[in-house]
């Protein structure tokens, strides 16, 4: 039989955190139904996706350097179905696409190319929230003008529809390969079960789904609401070119967003303007008519890629006074709450310096150590004494500086 | 696009690819006006997008002696840009795809686009640099010398200490004569912005205004009252000399002054494109060879990314030209009142408002720059590898 190899290649804000966090919480099993998912750390991919697109990402990419190589050679190592998934594998170039199936290919291997997409409507916000959680301070009427401008070369337009526009993605990464391995993996509808995406993901994989239990915190990356995702766009403003991305990752997207205004969403859910709904479902409508004709294994409905009925919207540049006050006390006590367990964390390590303090002054007090230090301080003075510490460090084997 | 257009367009998008590597500077409008041979569309590697195409024809035009252009015209058409940008931008075609980037005039396209192209390109150019060892800087033992360390300004420290060393001078030592080298601000901002980049950094000359103003900072290498004050607090006031000139061959002849040897001139360094343009290299650079190689290989390098550059100094962005006067009149008072040797005159520390100053790299000056410097990163490329 041939070695299969599936690349999921995304999109961003369909799951793939989810589908992923699966897949790495389940090597050990995978492994022993013969599918390999060759990570040593949950964003293994991720890093190797930066090292082929060349891609920088607020001093991430510092940790990839030949990660696609690594991660590639381990794929072509494995004998059976080896996965490989990250979501901005989507904005990859012909020529990046050229190189990383060449590279996990070994000669009779079957690459299949999964897309897992959601509807227009529901990815324009959640991208841009997604923007706001990494530090941008676009507004969000802006943010739409630059996604419906034609050139694409406003802001981050070039960056949304190169991992959004489901049919030239899957014209990137499958006009080389038999159509039945290009796999169209539909997100359904708000309100459907956690587990379909899970369950028609999975049909691709050729896995039982209900052989791998969701567990309650697998990864998941949770919504603001309208009034959170303004205090979070409103507080970049304020702490970029002040925080260093570091401290931004842990302190504002992991403790403030993550941990709490996205688990703890009280305004509107973001959605978009009767206008951009109108544009965006006629654009839709066009994909799928165009993906309808493409001849794709499609998992789920391309109906699913429509947009159900709009939302009523709330403008995040203009949030209601009162959500917005209130989001941004929740994020203040938040800050707060993360400030004092900091705090308590440094008086727990200024006492295990205090402990360490005593245990090397202990040491130092001992008769063997103070013959030493005087054999040393004599060193200084006394060239005899300097050749006799020279020959004992040789014959120690190290040159020490501290005895 | 049917599969039939699709396939003449690319046998005439690869037809205009064989005509650039030949070195035709013609644009793709105009190749389109010339009579088409058969479609020959051979498959296999992807098409080359708008942007490697045109830089290929500008290459062309910049430098018509660059040698086995073609060599270098498939390196450029096989190098994906690297990062975010457009994704495979296709030219423009009576039937365009539904699809996708839309298709632009390839002599139209963004500056951005077209160094985002070079970049991908000189990080190939440059990567095997790495193999070749580093430079083992020669420090002959001199203590009988009289012993300097200079502080400030990182581009003039550089060229000073240079020709100190050439005079036979000796850096640091017991009695070492501390210098802190400065000048206008914006000037030290400029020579701390070059350093950064060429240390590895990914910064805009933008940012880094933003950033000392945000923080109501400047960057400690170019604090000069502080780093002054610090020396003379740590060692002895009368062996720190504060020099401010705005230009380096007068800082020379102040430090030489004081240490008594002669003079003499130094060119000064504009580097504010090369600058620009290695902080777009820089990641793509380190994701190829490391960040220690890539260090290496800028040390190395830099003089040639460099070379030949007559750009006027930048001014601080207007948004930040208010923080910048305020922080040079601070820095101006320090050091007036200051108990260390101060030559020149504190007041040029601070900036002005001038008109007509560049307050940023134009992107199409920085291309311009590009081209060149690809095309000497690709004459060192062919020696080295004949």
């Amino acid at each position: 039989m041939a070695r299969k190899v599936i690349v999921h290649v995304g999109a961003p804000k369909t799951g793939t955190s989810f589908v992923q966090e699966l897949l790495f919480g389940s090597r050990q099993r995978l492994m022993a139904l013969g599918i390999g998912y060759p990570a040593d750390r949950f964003d293994a991919h991720f890093l190797a996706a930066l090292d082929l697109m060349q891609l920088t990402w607020g001093g991430l990419e510092r940790e990839a350097v030949g990660a696609w190589d690594r991660l590639a050679s381990q794929v072509r190592a494995w004998p059976d179905t080896a996965i490989v998934s990250h979501e901005i594998l989507a904005t990859a170039s012909r020529a990046h696409v050229a190189r990383a199936l060449e590279s996990l290919s070994t000669g009779d291997t079957e690459i299949h190319v999964v897309l897992t997409a959601r509807d227009l409507v529901r990815q324009i916000p959640a991208e841009w929230q997604e923007n706001v959680k990494h530090r941008r301070i676009v507004k969000y009427a802006d943010f739409l003008a630059h996604l419906q401008d034609p050139s694409r070369q406003q802001g981050v337009a070039s960056w949304f529809w190169g991992v959004q526009e489901v049919p030239d993605i899957l014209d990137r990464w499958g006009s080389t390969l038999p159509r039945e391995h290009v796999h169209l993996v539909t997100v359904p509808p708000a309100g459907s079960p956690p587990q379909l995406l899970w369950q028609r993901f999975s049909r691709v994989l050729g896995l039982d789904p209900a052989e791998f239990v969701l567990e309650d915190d697998v990864r998941t990356n949770a919504s603001l609401g309208v009034a959170e995702a303004a205090v979070v766009r409103r507080l970049n403003e304020q702490v970029n070119g002040v925080v260093p991305n570091h401290h931004y990752r842990a302190i504002v997207r992991e403790a403030l967003v993550h941990q709490n205004l996205s688990r703890d969403r009280r305004s509107a859910r973001l959605s978009v303007p009767p206008d951009v709904w109108t544009w965006a479902a006629d654009l839709s409508r066009t994909w799928v008519t165009e993906l309808a004709l493409r001849g794709y294994d499609v998992v789920g409905e391309l109906d699913d890629l429509l947009p159900t009925e709009p939302l009523p919207y709330a403008d995040p540049d203009h949030p209601d006074i009162d959500e917005f006050a209130d989001a941004a006390v929740r994020a203040l006590t938040a800050m707060t709450v993360e400030a004092a367990r900091l705090r308590d964390r440094e008086v727990e390590l200024q006492h295990d310096i205090e402990e360490l303090i005593d245990k090397l002054d202990a040491a130092h007090s001992t008769p063997i150590y103070k013959l030493k230090e005087r054999a040393v301080a004599r060193a200084s003075t006394s060239r005899f004494a300097a050749k006799g510490l020279g020959v004992y460090r040789r014959l120690r084997g190290r040159n020490s500086r501290s005895t | 696009m049917d599969p039939q257009d699709e396939a003449a367009y690319a046998g005439r998008v690869r037809a205009w690819a064989d005509h650039l590597r030949d070195g035709s500077r013609q644009t793709w409008t105009e190749f389109l006006g010339t009579p088409a041979a058969p479609a020959d569309d051979r498959g296999g590697a992807p098409l080359p997008g708008a942007a490697q195409l045109e830089l290929v024809r500008r290459l062309a035009d910049a430098d018509a002696d660059l040698p086995r252009f073609a060599d270098l015209a498939d390196l450029v058409l096989t190098t994906a840009g690297p990062g975010r940008g457009l994704v495979d931008t296709p030219l423009p075609w009576p039937s365009s795809r539904a699809v996708g980037t839309p298709p632009v005039e390839p002599d139209r396209l963004p500056a951005e686009e077209l160094l985002r192209a070079s970049a991908g390109v000189l990080a190939r150019l440059l990567a095997p640099e790495a193999d070749l060892a580093p430079p083992r800087p020669s420090r002959p033992w001199r203590p009988w010398r009289r012993g300097f360390t200079l502080l400030g300004a990182p581009t003039t420290v550089e060229l000073v200490r240079t020709a100190l060393l050439e005079r036979g001078l000796r850096e640091g030592g017991a009695r070492t004569t501390w210098f802190v080298l400065g000048g206008p601000l914006e000037d030290l901002m400029a020579q701390r912005w070059s350093a950064r980049v060429r240390a590895g950094a990914g910064l805009r000359w933008q940012r880094l205004w933003r950033t000392s103003a945000t923080n109501d900072r400047l960057p400690p290498g170019i604090a000069l009252a502080s780093i002054a004050q610090h020396v003379a607090d740590e060692f002895d006031p009368s062996r720190v000399h504060v020099v401010l000139t705005d230009d380096p061959t007068t800082t020379l002849a102040r430090v030489s002054e004081v240490l008594g040897v002669p003079g003499g001139p130094l060119e000064p360094r504009a580097d504010v494109l090369a600058t620009d343009l290695l902080r777009r290299v820089n990641p793509v650079l380190g994701l190829a060879i490391g960040d220690v190689a890539r260090r290496h290989v800028v040390d190395r390098v830099w003089p040639q990314i460099s070379a030949g550059e007559q750009t006027a100094p930048l001014g601080a962005p207007l948004a930040h030209l208010d923080w910048a006067i305020a922080a040079g009149e601070r820095m101006a008072g320090a050091l007036s009142s200051a108990r260390y040797a101060v030559h020149g005159d504190p007041a040029i520390v601070v900036p002005t408002r001038r008109a007509g100053v560049r307050r940023a790299p134009d992107p199409d000056d920085v291309l311009a720059h590009a081209l060149v410097v690809v095309g000497r990163a690709w004459r060192r490329y062919t020696e080295r590898q004949p």
